[in-house]
């Protein structure tokens, strides 16, 4: 292909861009060496854009959390043999937000991960800052040993803090069950304009839980944004010189909504405005 | 690729510019533009495509879904990111009776969805067909182990179907371990059906999609499928449904609207000219219009006894239920097979795989044509080189010194030697 004089230099800057955003062993970086155990398979990576051939419809769950790559392969030591995907979902936001959904119980601790899950006999999970991975048993069986094993092995092979997403942070303790928060993308609470959304299940003086959640901007909306579009659409209300927004959820009562600072706070699953009012000020404390 | 699309390549090489260039005089010098109405003056089904207009929607049409006998709802819930069971009730209570999950979406979570929403429901009133995906080497004990996980995760005693999920060869329909399951079940009362789903090769040695799903309609076993289906890819989808029911197999359907989720979306601040043009003479303003145009052009097939759709929001439930029992206006259905054409001259076909395992050395043929796409009609060079990096030696290098047994694997005619050599020069700035 021949190129004139603009088109040379204009594509030796999009090459040295290019040099410096792919890596030059980018497989190795996705599918590390895992101490004690031996890579059996071609490694295969995908993106969003082809994430679906492998896991159908699956992906759609980690396109919604914005997957970058996936990168699989087996694993095996002694008569064990497991299949690892190594899911970057580019921040721990993502991570988390898409490990807890796939989450069937909650986690445990684990050095050197921010969580784990181990299920035996046939799967594992660990959440380290922006990767999730899944372990799944191709021979053998997991065991509570084996698998902590495993997962702490896989934990001391990839990079990054072992931190909470810091949006955590944004949820208040006071009242929050253990192990409950979680991130949600899209129709949280089955609502459409209930976007990029942590929450966690709240208790008030043991009556039935309910959900807390704060807002966060993104990059095409700031809070200011979030407020105005919500306000168009709900109905509104004040109470202590504050406005509340809030409307009726199909087969779950009212949600509601109020600035706190310069975040939106949520409660959700109430009877009445009374509860309602009463939640968001429990929540907000 | 049509005679259309070849017109103005002057040497071996045809760009993607020529293409389109081909592509776009289809548009508009196929017929006279004044004689096109817009969606929103043709008369037919809807106001608009995709857009129909109606309050408080409620499924209207049912279909019987093969030997199973089911009369189910044309509109399946599709779960793959199910997280609320009150969308599952939402959903029902207008009118949808037939769930598509599986044990991998959401590791579970939406069978757990499901299995929360049924005591509101009602267990009887509603088809549940879940699946696993299978190696082929599993016993009858592990597959059962599998089923019996997936009716505590959707806490029933039975599912109406139980599939092999993405099945990629003829060998796994075959699966003893799975049908001595599926029979043990079925004597048990807690499997009623049998199915199979799969929407064609993703690598080397794997199946077409037609061919292992007509193979599963005449086999016998299987009594329902899921499968691809829609305007950009008719014929396998075709194929399927006449091995369907000329056997009498149930058919649902997925990926009914191609470049949503998937595939390259159809971007109204990203445009092309011929796009524009294209867009402006048929009124097509946002996503959605496609969107719920692709579905409904599905829904009128008769043959395709529902179509599974992934249901996100209570707003997006009454939005797709208002397409049940609704037809294209010949203005629509005119402006998806133009579209289809059109896109289909781009790159491959849009989506398609269906040569996935002509390739010796697993070069993704498709994925390679959507990022030469990507550079020459999107300007997006940069995306488009760093994806194309990131296949490192399963690129159009391997084609050089190839023998080419991908001669003829494209049931499309589409040159994939010479197309991935050309692409090649171009990601790499060869």
């Amino acid at each position: 292909m021949r190129l004139d004089q603009h088109s040379r230099v204009r594509a030796a800057a999009l090459f040295a861009a290019l040099s410096m955003a792919v890596p030059c062993d980018a497989q190795e970086v996705g599918f590390p060496e895992v101490d004690g155990w031996t890579v059996s398979s071609d490694v295969q990576m995908y993106t969003a854009d082809n994430l679906w051939e492998y896991i159908n419809g699956a992906a759609e769950l980690f396109v919604e959390y914005e997957v970058e790559t996936c990168h699989t392969g087996d694993l095996s030591s002694g008569d064990l043999v497991v299949t690892v995907d190594y899911y970057d979902m580019g921040t721990p936001l993502n991570a988390f937000g898409v490990y807890v959904r796939e989450r069937p119980d909650p986690g445990i601790e684990l050095p050197g991960a921010t969580e784990a899950l181990i299920s035996p006999p046939y799967q594992a999970l660990l959440l380290k800052g922006s990767r999730y991975v899944k372990v799944n048993v191709f021979e053998g069986e997991i065991t509570e040993s084996n698998g902590r094993a495993l997962l702490e092995a896989i934990a001391a092979a990839l990079p990054g803090p072992t931190d909470y997403p810091a949006e955590l942070d944004l949820l208040p303790e006071h009242g929050r069950v253990p192990g409950t928060a979680g991130f949600q993308r899209e129709g949280f609470l089955g609502l459409t304009e209930l976007t990029d959304c942590m929450y966690a299940e709240y208790s008030s003086d043991g009556g039935e839980p309910w959900e807390g959640f704060a807002m966060l901007p993104s990059d095409h909306e700031s809070i200011e944004s979030i407020w105005e579009r919500l306000s168009e659409a709900w109905e509104s209300t004040e109470h202590n010189g504050h406005t509340v927004l809030l409307r009726e959820i199909p087969y779950r009562g009212l949600v509601g909504v109020a600035r706190a600072g310069e975040s939106i706070i949520g409660a959700s699953g109430a009877s009445d405005h009374a509860q309602l009012i009463e939640r968001l000020e429990g929540f907000h404390r | 690729m049509s005679g259309n699309a070849q017109a103005g390549a002057s040497d071996d090489k045809i760009t993607r510019r020529n293409f389109v260039a081909a592509g776009g005089a289809t548009l508009a010098g196929g017929m006279a533009v004044s004689a096109i109405p817009t969606s929103a003056e043709a008369s037919g089904g809807s106001n608009s495509l995709g857009l129909p207009n109606r309050q408080n929607p409620r499924i209207r049409t049912h279909r019987t879904l093969g030997r199973t006998g089911w009369r189910v709802s044309d509109i399946g819930f599709g779960t793959g990111p199910l997280r609320e069971p009150t969308l599952v009730r939402a959903a029902f209570d207008k009118g949808i009776n037939y769930f598509d999950t599986a044990e991998s979406y959401g590791n579970g979570a939406a069978e757990r969805a499901i299995g929360e929403a049924l005591p509101h429901i009602g267990r009887e009133n509603v088809f549940i067909a879940t699946k696993a995906v299978l190696r082929g080497n599993e016993s009858e004990a592990e597959v059962l182990d599998r089923i019996e996980k997936s009716l505590e995760r959707l806490q029933t005693d039975y599912v109406d179907a139980y599939s092999m999920h993405h099945t990629p060869t003829l060998e796994i329909l075959n699966h003893p371990g799975y049908h001595a399951a599926i029979d043990r079940m079925k004597a048990d009362g807690r499997v009623k059906y049998s199915g199979v789903s799969y929407h064609g090769p993703s690598r080397s040695g794997q199946g077409n999609m037609s061919d292992v799903l007509v193979a599963a309609a005449e086999d016998g076993r299987f009594d329902m499928m899921l499968f691809v289906y829609n305007y950009m890819n008719q014929e396998g989808g075709e194929r399927v449904l006449a091995a369907c029911k000329a056997n009498d197999v149930g058919t649902t359907i997925m990926k009914s609207a191609p470049g949503v989720l998937h595939y390259d979306k159809f971007d109204p601040d990203n445009m092309s000219d011929e796009e524009r043009q294209f867009t402006e003479r048929y009124g097509l303003k946002t996503t959605d219009q496609l969107r719920f145009g692709s579905i409904q052009w599905v829904l009128q097939n008769p043959d395709a006894h529902t179509v599974c759709v992934s249901l996100n929001d209570f707003d997006n439930i009454d939005r797709v239920v208002g397409l049940s029992g609704t037809r294209l206006s010949e203005a629509d259905e005119q402006m998806l097979d133009e579209l289809a054409a059109a896109a289909n001259g781009l790159y491959c076909r849009h989506g398609c795989v269906e040569c996935a395992g002509a390739c010796p050395s697993g070069v993704p043929v498709s994925r390679v044509m959507r990022y030469s796409y990507y550079f020459e009609n999107q300007g997006r060079e940069k995306h488009a080189m760093s994806r194309y990096a990131a296949l490192q030696s399963a690129n159009g290098s391997a084609c050089v010194d190839c023998s080419a047994p991908c001669t003829g694997a494209c049931p499309h005619g589409f040159q994939i030697r010479e197309q991935m050599l050309g692409a090649h020069s171009l990601l790499t700035l060869g």
